[in-house]
């Protein structure tokens, strides 16, 4: 499919360029792949859909697409639910079809897809989506699920659960509760009133650095100071996420930034404050290992289990997950509490 | 949608009503927890938390919605919603419409199907009540039969512009 490339409108801060560079660096790109990388992120994302299980399967919803001209890719052996339409639409034509209005398939990118993918929620499990809106997620979530088991799908913001509510309305989702929380307070709420998931997805609000290609005003919209307080939220919110774990229970921590203060040092900061392991991650499209050091930071040999999803790599947007198990329930300890606890500890071990 | 939903499910008595209702789409079981949302509408729930569950979750952190919107009671007259009929469509058997392709085109976009004389003659004998529109292999929604036309309840946001 012939690329379009967009007018250069938006051109990364120098700062934005040389910390990508530098990131992209750390993930062994060739000189040749740091260019392809810059060309890419100034081009329209391909459009990419995914059927919804729950009210069609995807060979019937190929054919009904196809008998209309659009040309149906489905790259995945294993997961015929994603499509890319390889010919273009006219403008809107993708959200205008009576398929879509049928909520027989979800337009979604690729990358996105890949933390369900990653997490495998079955009809079994209690699964929390602590960041749940605009949905896409949650309704892949619903449809692995073929409606059962358990969903919390949350958002705090008001705005945002409406159209959470009616993209999962939409694609006929009836195993979940939909609540407006702020996820620090409803983890903590949850835990009080003795909750836990076995599984979590824990999609954090972030800078966006993946997008550029669906939103290249992120370019003039970056700023380091964004990044720096993000990362702190995202902290919290992963930390909170943890303790309505259960031990054994698996969580996706994921964002669709590059900015490894919003990755790789946010799984830094669960490991050394929960008893959790970082697992192996089987995903069908091209991911690179989570960097091992940022600035003077070092990393967890582990972390290179997480992956990185670079938009040249994939013809996607971009994409870093990482999926987490509790071990235990050793929980989240302010620096007081942990002095406390080793010297408890040492008097123990001197007794 | 109504948000912060306190939730009143719909326990044995009051659900073999609804399932009486529901004979009317040919409907005879319905394997879903329901939930009542506001005075009319009712939601169906197939996850697998236990009502004393779902309490204590409200309790916990307050719950806007549970499961999918299934139904609006008028007056003991169940209207499906759009994606209850999905749900539920190897069930609906009874008062199912089919329409052309032209009607289609003007469902989609939330209009009335008005009926010809020759429809009004076909669909004469039938019950002026809720109806199931069939297009081809698709169930696309409810509406409400009249002499001369089947009126159309597709919400603004899922009509095609």
């Amino acid at each position: 499919m012939e690329r379009q490339i967009k007018e250069y409108k938006y051109m990364p801060k120098p700062i934005f360029e040389q910390r990508m560079n530098q990131v992209l660096e750390k993930s062994n790109f060739s000189e040749k792949e740091k260019k392809d990388f810059w060309e890419i992120v100034h081009t329209e994302p391909i459009n990419s859909i995914r059927c919804n299980t729950l009210k069609i399967e995807p060979e019937k919803l190929k054919k009904r697409l196809e008998e209309k001209g659009w040309k149906i890719k489905q790259p995945f052996k294993d997961n015929p639910e994603i499509m890319i339409i390889e010919n273009q639409l006219k403008p809107g034509e993708i959200g205008k079809s009576e398929e879509h209005l049928l909520g027989y398939y979800y337009v979604q990118e690729i990358s996105s897809m890949m933390p369900i993918l990653a997490l495998k929620p079955t009809n079994l499990d209690n699964f929390l989506d602590l960041c749940a809106s605009p949905g896409s997620k949650t309704t892949q979530a619903a449809a692995r699920m073929k409606n059962s088991g358990s969903i919390i799908a949350n958002d705090n913001n008001m705005g945002r659960m409406v159209v959470l509510a009616s993209n999962l309305e939409k694609c006929g989702v009836s195993n979940a509760l939909v609540t407006k929380r702020d996820g620090v307070q409803m983890c903590k709420q949850l835990k009080r009133a003795g909750f836990s998931f076995d599984k979590i997805l824990c999609d954090v609000p972030c800078s966006g650095e993946g997008t550029l290609r669906s939103s290249p005003s992120t370019f003039i919209s970056w700023n380091i100071k964004t990044v720096e307080n993000l990362a702190r939220q995202q902290k919290v919110l992963a930390a909170a996420a943890l303790e309505v774990l259960k031990t054994g229970g698996e969580m996706i921590y994921s964002t669709c930034t590059h900015a490894p203060e919003e990755n790789e040092e946010v799984v830094q900061f669960l490991i050394d404050n929960f008893d959790i392991e970082i697992q192996n991650l089987e995903l069908p499209i091209k991911t690179r290992p989570g960097i091992e050091g940022w600035k003077d930071k070092k990393f967890i040999k582990d972390i290179k289990k997480a992956a990185r999803i670079y938009p040249n790599d994939n013809d996607s947007e971009g994409f870093f997950l990482c999926k987490i198990k509790k071990i235990s329930e050793k929980g989240f300890e302010t620096e007081k509490q942990k002095e406390k606890r080793q010297q408890e500890e040492s008097w123990e071990d001197e007794l | 949608m109504n948000f912060n939903m306190k939730p009143r499910f719909i326990f044995k008595s009051e659900k073999k009503q609804i399932l009486e209702l529901l004979k009317h789409y040919g409907i005879e079981d319905l394997p879903y927890l329901l939930v009542a949302s506001g005075k009319e509408k009712i939601r169906g729930y197939s996850g697998i938390l236990s009502t004393d569950e779902i309490i204590a979750i409200d309790e916990a952190i307050g719950i806007e919605l549970i499961g999918a919107y299934f139904f609006h009671n008028y007056e003991n007259n169940l209207r499906l919603s759009t994606d209850a009929i999905h749900l539920l469509k190897n069930k609906i058997t009874k008062n199912i419409v089919n329409i052309n392709e032209k009607q289609a085109k003007e469902w989609f976009k939330g209009q009335d199907i008005l009926l010809s004389k020759e429809e009004q003659e076909k669909l004469k004998e039938e019950s002026k009540t809720f109806k199931i529109i069939q297009y081809k292999d698709d169930l696309i929604g409810t509406g409400k039969l009249t002499e001369d036309r089947i009126v159309n309840y597709m919400p603004k946001e899922r009509r095609q512009k």
